[in-house]
């Protein structure tokens, strides 16, 4: 089975999010990866049959989760059954556990995780190339990348929901502290956006659902980045 | 910073009128002021009826003139899910 990734990266907010999965995730997956230009509709169909998770990262609304350009990737009544039977699916987007996640349920996936609002983060524009350095996006995005490693790791839905809503609740409490200890308190925005996104993260279907569990990140890509991303954004 | 945060919070509770968001949008501008930062604000929504990217230094006239915004942003910053 494969895992089936589709994550944006045409503008800074897509740049942002998908970095830190293409540093943190990415490189535990299979060869198939629908990175940017690939996040489109038509390699999706092929894919996400062989899947047995489906990873959404884009612009999302409450019917649907968009990829590369705002292609639509799975969007209420435009999907085949076939896409999303017997699948966990981890939409990381805005909006689409409103609509689209109880759409898939009803036609067959195992369990949906997602949100049921807009998800807002603080990002710093000078990281452009190296987004997963972004220590302003991290708090809001350390969190994702926890419930997909637990995900990989094998844990069941239930589990990852709760191991991402804990890592929330860290990383709003370290949004108080300095690297070197002092109490920060310029961060009251990033804490409020932190525990925002965490109020609004759903789970949907079977608790239980697990997926196979993944290798977990080699020595190399545990101590090497990614290269900086030239694309232009 | 806590007090400009506090009275920010106490102004975005009144959102719901022109005058109320007129008055969250200064406490927004001298939080800003006083936390000095140049980050910018991030979203994954589509068709929202703001930017997908926003420097902070744009919401409070955001705020001012929005008010699906200005009750966004109070919603974050008020805790109110």
């Amino acid at each position: 089975m494969t895992v089936t990734l589709s994550a944006a990266d045409y503008e800074l907010s897509t740049r942002s999010a998908s970095g830190f999965i293409l540093k943190y995730i990415a490189p535990r997956l299979e060869p198939v990866m629908l990175y940017g230009p690939l996040a489109r509709r038509f390699p999706f169909t092929l894919s996400a049959p062989h899947s047995d998770v489906i990873i959404a990262v884009g612009h999302g609304d409450y019917d649907q989760v968009n990829g590369q350009n705002d292609a639509v990737i799975l969007k209420v009544g435009e999907y085949n059954d076939n896409e999303i039977q017997n699948k966990v699916i981890y939409a990381f987007s805005c909006l689409s556990a409103a609509g689209l996640g109880p759409d898939l349920i009803n036609h067959g996936a195992t369990a949906f995780l997602g949100w049921n609002e807009d998800y807002l983060w603080e990002i710093d524009e000078s990281q452009l190339m190296t987004p997963w350095r972004d220590k302003l996006a991290a708090p809001c995005m350390m969190p994702v990348i926890d419930g997909l490693n637990a995900l990989l790791d094998g844990k069941t839905v239930s589990q990852v929901h709760q191991i991402q809503m804990d890592s929330y609740d860290k990383w709003a409490s370290m949004a108080d502290v300095n690297m070197d200890g002092t109490v920060n308190e310029t961060d009251e925005i990033i804490k409020d956006l932190v525990q925002f996104n965490q109020s609004n993260f759903v789970l949907y279907g079977d608790p239980q659902a697990r997926i196979s569990p993944r290798p977990p990140l080699s020595f190399l890509f545990r101590h090497v980045s990614p290269p900086p991303l030239l694309m232009p954004v | 910073m806590a007090g400009e945060y506090v009275r920010l919070q106490q102004a975005l509770a009144q959102h719901a009128t022109p005058e109320g968001r007129k008055v969250a949008a200064q406490a927004m501008r001298e939080y800003l002021i006083a936390e000095g930062s140049n980050a910018s604000l991030a979203s994954l929504g589509l068709n929202e009826g703001y930017p997908n990217i926003m420097p902070l230094e744009s919401l409070p006239d955001r705020i001012e003139s929005d008010p699906e915004f200005a009750k966004l942003m109070h919603s974050v910053v008020n805790n109110v899910y």
